[in-house]
């Protein structure tokens, strides 16, 4: 591993990765993969949690397209506003890149959380860093697909993938690197970060937590159901953003659960475990710990469960206790608790009690109980009366905070984390008259010409304020 | 910055005096007792944030202008005190701490109300109904430990981007400049809400301590070593952190260069506030013949700026304790003294200096400098130059003088630090429209101006569907079809240029 790494370094200090041209062709490159290799990312997928996966390679396109369209404008310096001092001087952000980033992959989305850190206009190939890609073992046919198949599109030094478990990422994690990208739950979160902090290594970190759905009395509960069993129950409920609980009034819980019950059967069919569209747990350790959280719960729907197949049915609970189990730890599983809440108030106050979870979701006719929920609460992101779309939005910035994360990435926001912005000013050697108003011996009337030229000011005129600076200035100098 | 770690420091004012208060205070001194003693202090203060009370603009506009009123009502107080700490000259402290501050508190509240604003954003055709926007919300209760060097803007500075966003802060000022840090503890709670900011005073233990405690964003300015420390320990509750580092920062001269202006502008950068600046040029990369040629005129800069006897000047700074000054006085065994070395104990004084025949390996080349030392190392060209400035940590700064735009450029594009100026020192921080912050070894994020308003702030990306148009949502749901997914396809695509579309 320590080869890898050095190597790596070595291929981005020989400086190929800089050059825009190159990045394109990489990125190029891994469209080719991706449409190239299709049947076989499918297949794997398939095999991993037994998903569809035409909406990971979606999005991956998406993303592909997004960064071959936008890279040149974002890499480009950018030229700033000077004040009186520098006013002849050059001025300019230039965007960087950061070296080699490791890329730690989740298995929920083994394709997509591998391949967009590899090409989020923010990460790697477009800035021009290397990077060392570490998918998840869990995904284990993912993980050896990715293995087999980047080093035959991509440049094999900059871009290598390292394969393994725990032992190998610990062993990855003493090694310095210059970003760590993680996608996981909170306690792995601490341990990277805990390393990184011994090389002074920033990090993003995509964890997890429970997110919130509140449905409000006053709402659509049809659309609002549908559109939350979607999100609940996409991917085995192994979402980061999938609603992981709902609060709700005690008075419409029956209404959810039956409308959720309605939504089930329509897109699932009568027999869940024969529908092609239902995947399953992705290993026994996660399906054994799903089930345990079904304990001592009131079921109202659902709750069979196959161990063979690690397939679980799509659940719900009623009057759940906060204080349960299934309430304390992140579901990542087909299990939706509803606790009861008698107001608006409550929700909130519950939701700010506990950790800030990835994302929040708030279903109302009401649009002023919406805002009221979005000032007073925080969460990474959230969307109102829908779930998991703003994730959908290139530009929304993505990512947690607090417990659910640190660090974001989608869209220019994040194009900035993994190319660190490097202030620049170029001034002009032969000129020195100005710049002797800061020299040492100081005088009282240098420090007035001083203040006046860099002090900033509320308002005034600025034409005015120029001619007098300038005319102070010229004073000072003559005096010299 | 101290390069050695605070750790080795013994217990600060607080050891022996028992605690004065819980978190109503402004200031509360710590002692190590059995239990958390912050973590009262800590909880008020988040039970202030969740209170909501930090959110309106006027209130942080309140607090904001309290601080200007700080600064302009306390000003001889903060001359004083940092006199007393290391002999800083007004000029200096007016130049670099309080005309700083007073920038950045008016690029606050000149756009404060902008940068609150919901930044709306371009959405794919599947939300483009929908309102797709980015809430900046305050973290809740952040950390600033402050160091030395600038005690007023290095608390300042990062306080007024935190109370911009709407957070409740700590501070903690460093013990090392005693009076700044009785000044700030003592003064600036008065004209702050004491429920939502509180300075906490104190040495290494009770710096630990406050550690600890869940903080939800910690900004650090100070050494690296103690920067990993900070990092580790807010790793223990996934805080975020912004770490303003250090580390030597090269200053290349060409052999093509208006010697006379190089000279200044070097003499300046180096020796304000006696060397103790993060950004100042730490040490000079030139050829043997351009040593030659700089060596008179940084003699003849020194003696326009602080006269025959530096020690006289009322213009030159002092090291600000004796631990700093026994180790700064230590690296002027290094090389061969070809200007000043001069040093007097009882005053903290070291002479402006200029050193030669340096070595790489020389003691003044292992850590950061940060006293009125600058060592000269002789390289054959500008590519020699950038190697060494490549084969060490990444610094804070780089600097290179040349006249020939190109030999800049040069060196710009091929070394990597947090920031570079060209042709002069120091004053591409000046600038609050620009970031300042390190990279690698020098730090981590970044602020002034907008940067520190966004620095504690959280981006949260938001969206606000309508309930109606379910139809449009048909096609996501299961079971899943070809056609249903030609059509996700077609609506969340994003086009480029070359290709086609029918619209």
């Amino acid at each position: 591993i320590e080869k890898v790494v050095r190597q790596a370094r070595a291929a981005f200090n020989s400086g190929r990765s800089r050059s825009l041209e190159f990045r394109i062709q990489q990125l190029k490159a891994l469209e080719r993969m991706v449409k190239e290799k299709e049947k076989e990312i499918l297949a794997a997928l398939h095999a991993d949690l037994h998903k569809s996966g035409r909406t990971e390679i979606l999005s991956v396109l998406g993303e592909l397209n997004l960064a071959m369209e936008k890279l040149p404008s974002w890499a480009a310096p950018q030229h700033l506003k000077k004040n009186l001092l520098t006013m002849r001087d050059e001025v300019f952000i230039n965007f960087e890149p950061l070296g080699v980033v490791l890329i730690i992959g989740a298995w929920n989305y083994p394709f997509a959380l591998v391949m967009h850190p590899l090409i989020r206009p923010c990460c790697v190939c477009p800035v021009g860093n290397a990077a060392v890609v570490k998918p998840s073992e869990v995904s284990e046919n993912t993980a050896q697909l990715v293995a087999d198949l980047l080093p035959q599109y991509l440049d094999r030094e900059l871009y290598p993938v390292v394969t393994g478990g725990a032992p190998e990422t610990t062993e990855l994690l003493t090694q310095r690197f210059d970003h760590i990208l993680y996608t996981g739950n909170s306690g792995v979160g601490k341990i990277v970060m805990a390393a990184a902090a011994k090389h002074l290594t920033p990090v993003t970190l995509e964890l997890g937590g429970k997110s919130p759905c509140y449905i409000d009395k006053d709402c659509d509960l049809a659309v609002a159901c549908r559109r939350i069993t979607w999100g609940k129950y996409m991917n085995c409920g192994q979402t980061c953003i999938a609603p992981d609980y709902i609060l709700c009034d005690p008075s419409i819980q029956s209404q959810v659960v039956e409308n959720i019950k309605a939504t089930l059967l329509e897109f699932y069919g009568e027999d869940v475990k024969s529908s092609p569209d239902y995947e399953r747990i992705v290993n026994k350790r996660h399906f054994q710990r799903v089930v345990g959280l079904l304990e001592g719960q009131k079921i109202a729907h659902g709750g069979e469960s196959d161990e063979a197949s690690c397939f679980i049915a799509p659940t719900i609970l009623t009057d759940v206790s906060p204080d349960s189990k299934v309430m304390e730890e992140e579901i990542f599983g087909p299990v939706l608790p509803i606790v009861t809440v008698k107001s608006v108030e409550e929700a909130i106050e519950f939701i700010n009690r506990r950790e800030k979870p990835l994302a929040l979701y708030v279903f109302s006719n009401n649009k002023k109980l919406i805002r009221r929920v979005i000032s007073e609460t925080s969460s990474g992101g959230m969307t109102a009366n829908d779930v998991l779309m703003h994730m959908v939005v290139p530009d929304l910035p993505f990512g947690g905070v607090g417990h659910s994360g640190m660090g974001a990435y989608h869209g220019r926001c994040s194009f900035e984390t993994f190319s660190p912005r490097r202030t620049c000013l170029i001034r002009d050697l032969k000129l020195d008259a100005l710049n002797k108003i800061r020299y040492p011996p100081v005088s009282q009337e240098k420090m007035d010409v001083a203040k006046f030229i860099l002090l900033k000011h509320c308002s005034g005129c600025r034409v005015g304020r120029f001619l007098s600076a300038l005319l102070g200035a010229v004073k000072a100098v003559m005096a010299k | 910055m101290e390069t050695d770690s605070v750790f080795l420091q013994p217990a600060g004012s607080g050891a022996g005096r028992a605690p004065e208060g819980d978190g109503g205070k402004g200031s509360v001194d710590g002692v190590a007792m059995s239990g958390n003693p912050y973590a009262g202090l800590v909880s008020h203060l988040r039970a202030s944030w969740l209170s909501g009370k930090t959110r309106p603009m006027e209130y942080r506009v309140a607090q904001l202008e309290a601080l200007g009123r700080f600064l302009d009502e306390k000003k001889q107080a903060v001359l004083e005190a940092t006199a007393a700490d290391m002999g800083k000259p007004p000029f200096e402290v007016e130049l670099s701490e309080t005309l700083l501050c007073k920038n950045e508190l008016r690029e606050t509240l000149n756009n404060l109300s902008h940068w609150m604003k919901d930044k709306h954003v371009d959405r794919p055709l599947a939300t483009r109904l929908d309102s797709a926007f980015i809430r900046k919300e305050p973290y809740g209760v952040v950390l600033i430990i402050a160091p030395w060097n600038y005690p007023i803007y290095l608390i300042l500075g990062p306080l007024i981007g935190a109370i911009a966003a709407g957070n409740c802060v700590i501070i903690k000022p460093s013990e090392i400049s005693k009076n700044t840090e009785r000044l700030v503890a003592e003064v600036l709670p008065c004209y702050l809400d004491k429920d939502c900011f509180a300075v906490v005073t104190g040495g290494v233990q009770e710096t630990t301590r406050l550690l600890e405690n869940k903080f939800d964003y910690i900004f650090y300015t100070g050494s690296p070593p103690v920067g990993r420390i900070v990092m580790t320990a807010a790793a223990k509750h996934l805080t975020p952190v912004t770490l303003e580092l250090g580390g030597k920062n090269p200053c290349y001269v060409s052999d093509t260069c208006d010697i006379p202006n190089v000279a200044r502008r070097v003499v300046w950068g180096r020796f304000f506030n006696a060397g103790q600046t993060c950004i100042a040029p730490d040490y000079l990369l030139c050829s043997l013949e351009m040593q030659g040629k700089l060596l008179p005129a940084l003699r003849e800069a020194i003696t326009e700026f602080y006269g025959p006897n530096p020690q006289e000047s009322p213009d030159f700074g002092r090291i600000v304790g004796d631990k700093q000054f026994q180790r700064v006085r230590k690296l002027l065994c290094s090389g061969r003294v070809a200007i000043g070395g001069q040093t007097d104990e009882a005053e903290r004084y070291i002479a402006p200096t200029v050193l030669v025949d340096v070595q790489p390996s020389d003691p003044v080349m292992q850590e950061e400098i940060f006293g009125p030392i600058l060592p000269i190392v002789v390289v054959a060209n500008m590519d020699e130059a950038i190697d060494f400035i490549n084969s060490r940590e990444r610094p804070l700064a780089i600097y290179a003088f040349s006249s020939s735009d190109k030999v800049v450029n040069q060196v710009l594009e091929r070394t990597s630090s947090g920031g570079f100026c060209g042709n002069d020192t120091l004053m591409h921080v000046t600038l609050t429209s620009l970031p300042f912050g390190g990279i690698g070894n020098s730090g981590l994020g970044m602020y002034h101006g907008k940067f520190t308003f966004d620095t504690f702030s959280h981006c949260r990306g938001c969206l606000k569907r309508g309930m109606g148009r379910e139809p449009l949502n048909a096609p996501r749901y299961p079971p899943y079809s070809q056609k249903k997914f030609g059509i996700i396809q077609a609506t969340s695509k994003v086009t480029r240029k070359d290709d086609c579309t029918l619209l």
